[in-house]
């Protein structure tokens, strides 16, 4: 007999396994804490809607990455931020102010500028790759292209990601 | 195959993780003669190696009392709106009734059914009468209770554990990324969050079951197990096994960013400085170390600086291997050189551990300062304090061949000692070069008293992860049957989910016996209760979700206890999680 699925329960469980990884991935990919909150709340507001009308989840990972990429994209196009750019301040990062020490702190910097002038659709599949374990086909469920796609995407991504360490690692 | 540059490029910008073993043969085979995609391998190397610490987020308290309110609001909307939907579906039927009555009184020659009046029809409220019966008792708009199971999301006390009426002491693990703790006795448990940030992991009992050491980003804390007097004690170095407790006492050492060796005593909150890098130093000092069984010596190795690095030249080091006695009136400069490996030195030096009678310190030579090399496994060797002199504790099992049988990886739970009198003590080991785990390990056992070495396993079985049980007539391992190099990818990731729960005597003719057998879970890190009776150890299941479970010694049905989360990657380290960031037994 099939087990019945309490939502709640459900909920409860996955909301513990993601949160961190869904908002560590929001926080990379739009640059802004407090922002970065809010989309991952609005996320999670979206599984328990799902859940509680009864959706399966099969790959609820996969399913989540999904939805938080799509919401952050909607922020995007509505604040018509296509191309971000943020203010690593370290100061303003609890996170970065508790890194190692000044070299680290201005290593991390520089990924975090290198990444922040990547067009959205390589940063997306660079941070899921190798910030958040994604494989490639996962990631092309969770972008809804091709494999061969996010592998090209992928290949575009990091050669501009090591231009723009390289200038920014030069000018700091 | 010649490949070109561009299609190197490509295989390149995937993680090697996911490389088929063609990929991988391919890239080997263009990178030997192409200097220009040598460089682009090493820079994105460096780049994932970046992209890959960058900090991790969670939701703060505030986010996710909010996230829980929107979702109550959302579960409260959903049963208004399933109420709603009641009362229109009778509000609907009523209407039908009620028309078809209607329409039937109303058609003549239809006797003993007068047109309908609610005056003249006493029987009338049978039809019109009837009123949705929901809405005579329930008030539409009350805020219902608070779902039990999202409340848990703020809750200080999680869901009761069953147990199976043992006493088996106190856990701490991660879930959400906060510390929570429960005590293992009678039949039922409950669980208590102690953190609320969500930024938590690595908790480590103190020996006295009073304190528990966690760490917060790169900061080390400690509290106390009921969530009291928590405290920042410092930065940690990002090296593993950077803080560790006495094993008979509140004492706590580690080590900071820069190098230093740091006691603290937890009793009296003072700190002490057991071994400093010189002033303007630029590498850290102490790079590694470990406590002796009766806590009363601490084993390091330290590297100084002879000259700085200059002119494409690496810096000339000058590499030991130290030990300091941590009892009665601690003095740094009590600190005692016990092997240096010249002056320069052309190689560094990891402490492992101590020998279980307290007598050798367990150590691995870096060769060439090559973190590569030692990624990839090194022999395992032993300074012998009596006699002053290191020696090889595998060298028995090198055969020239590659992947050799006689390195040893670093990580810590490859190895544990056992002591007991008379019998002496013994040290298994996973023996076996190259870094993955899934291929080439095998257990060992060797009597630490004549170095006589012994396989405990066959090559069929890529086992690691010992751990002796308490009266040392056992050794519990996690294994998988070794099918070669499953390179990444879903070869690995599903090979992996074989990996079980095995036993093996650690007397007279090894016998292996398999006591989890779940191809849906991967299991790892065994650990065995103070009276020998049970397992606890943690699975990753294929979704990826990790849980902590508890197994009957002598075979039989695991049980869950515990989520463990967020859950680590299924990669790890080619293969290798490590689970002591997420949990922590006292028995």
């Amino acid at each position: 007999m099939e087990r019945t699925i309490n939502p709640s329960e459900e909920f409860e469980t996955l909301f513990y396994a993601y949160q961190q990884p869904i908002t560590s991935y929001l926080v990379n990919l739009v640059g802004d804490l407090e922002r970065a909150e809010e989309l991952a709340q609005e996320t999670f507001l979206r599984l328990y809607r799902a859940l509680e009308q009864g959706t399966r989840l099969e790959h609820p990972k996969a399913w989540l990455y999904c939805i938080s990429t799509r919401i952050a994209r909607d922020y995007f196009r509505r604040t018509r931020l296509l191309s971000w750019l943020p203010l690593w301040d370290a100061d303003d990062d609890p996170r970065l102010r508790a890194a190692d020490s000044t070299e680290a702190i201005a290593d991390q910097m520089n990924v975090k500028s290198a990444l922040a002038s990547l067009k959205p659709e390589y940063r997306i599949p660079l941070l899921l790759h190798l910030c958040e374990g994604l494989s490639t086909l996962e990631i092309a469920d969770v972008l809804g292209i091709s494999q061969s796609a996010v592998k090209m995407r992928l290949s575009r991504a990091r050669l501009q990601f090591q231009q723009a360490y390289d200038q920014v690692a030069v000018y700091r | 195959m010649a490949i070109e540059c561009e299609q190197v490029e490509q295989i390149l910008a995937v993680s090697p993780r996911e490389w088929s073993e063609r990929e991988r043969l391919l890239v080997a085979e263009h990178l030997s003669t192409c200097p220009a995609c040598t460089t682009l391998a090493r820079l994105y190397a460096n780049q994932e190696r970046g992209l890959s610490r960058l900090p991790r987020y969670s939701l703060s308290p505030e986010a996710q009392r909010a996230t829980s309110w929107r979702v109550r609001q959302e579960a409260h909307n959903a049963q208004r709106r399933s109420r709603y939907s009641g009362i229109a579906n009778v509000a609907v039927w009523v209407l039908i009734v009620g028309v078809f009555i209607a329409l039937l009184i109303s058609i003549p020659g239809i006797k003993g059914h007068p047109p309908f009046t609610a005056a003249s029809t006493p029987n009338s409220t049978a039809v019109v009468g009837v009123k949705p019966p929901v809405a005579t008792h329930t008030p539409l708009v009350d805020l219902p209770s608070p779902t039990p199971a999202l409340d848990t999301i703020q809750a200080v006390f999680g869901a009761p554990i069953t147990l199976p009426g043992a006493d088996l002491g106190k856990l701490a693990y991660v879930q959400g990324g906060d510390i929570w703790v429960v005590a293992l006795s009678g039949s039922a448990a409950q669980p208590q969050r102690l953190t609320s940030d969500g930024q938590n992991q690595a908790p480590r009992w103190s020996p006295s079951g009073s304190w528990l050491a966690f760490t917060k980003d790169q900061d080390l804390w400690i509290m106390r197990v009921d969530g009291s007097e928590a405290r920042r004690i410092g930065q940690v170095s990002s090296l593993a096994s950077s803080f560790a407790w006495s094993p008979m006492d509140d004492r706590l050492a580690y080590l900071t960013p820069a190098g230093n060796l740091v006691l603290l005593d937890v009793q009296s909150g003072k700190s002490q400085i057991l071994a400093s890098s010189v002033p303007g130093q630029s590498l850290p000092a102490v790079t590694s170390f470990a406590w002796r069984p009766g806590g009363d010596w601490i084993a390091f190795s330290r590297q100084d600086v002879l000259e700085p690095a200059g002119q494409g030249q690496p810096s000339k080091l000058w590499v030991s291997l130290w030990r300091i006695r941590v009892t009665g009136s601690i003095s740094a400069d009590s600190a005692e050189e016990l092997y240096n490996l010249g002056q320069p030195s052309s190689e560094g030096l990891r402490v492992a551990g101590w020998t279980g009678d307290g007598k050798k310190i367990l150590f691995w030579p870096d060769p060439d300062f090559s973190g590569s090399i030692l990624a990839d496994g090194v022999p395992l060797h032993a300074y012998v304090i009596d006699t002053r002199q290191p020696v090889s504790l595998t060298a028995s099992l090198a055969s020239g061949q590659a992947p050799s049988l006689d390195a040893v990886l670093l990580h810590p739970d490859f190895y544990e000692s056992f002591s007991s009198l008379p019998a002496g003590s013994q040290l298994a080991l996973t023996v076996g070069g190259y870094r993955a785990t899934w291929t080439n390990k095998r257990l060992a056992l060797i009597d630490e008293q004549t170095g006589a070495l012994r396989l405990l396993t066959q090559p069929d079985l890529a086992a690691f992860s010992p751990s002796w049980s308490p009266d040392g007539s056992r050794i519990a391992f996690a294994a998988m049957p070794d099918q070669g190099d499953l390179v990444g990818g879903d070869a690995a990731r599903l090979g992996m989910l074989n990996r079980s729960i095995y036993v093996v005597n650690a007397q007279g003719d090894p016998q292996v016996q398999q006591l989890t057998d779940d191809s849906g879970y991967r299991d790892e890190r065994p650990h065995w209760s103070r009276d020998g009776q049970y397992l606890l150890f943690p699975r990753l299941d294929g979704q990826g979700l990790a849980s902590l479970w508890l197994l009957p010694a002598s075979g039989g049905a695991p049980q869950k206890l515990v989520d463990l989360s967020p859950a680590p990657d299924w990669f790890g380290y080619y293969g290798y999680i490590a689970w002591d960031d997420l949990f922590s037994w006292q028995r």
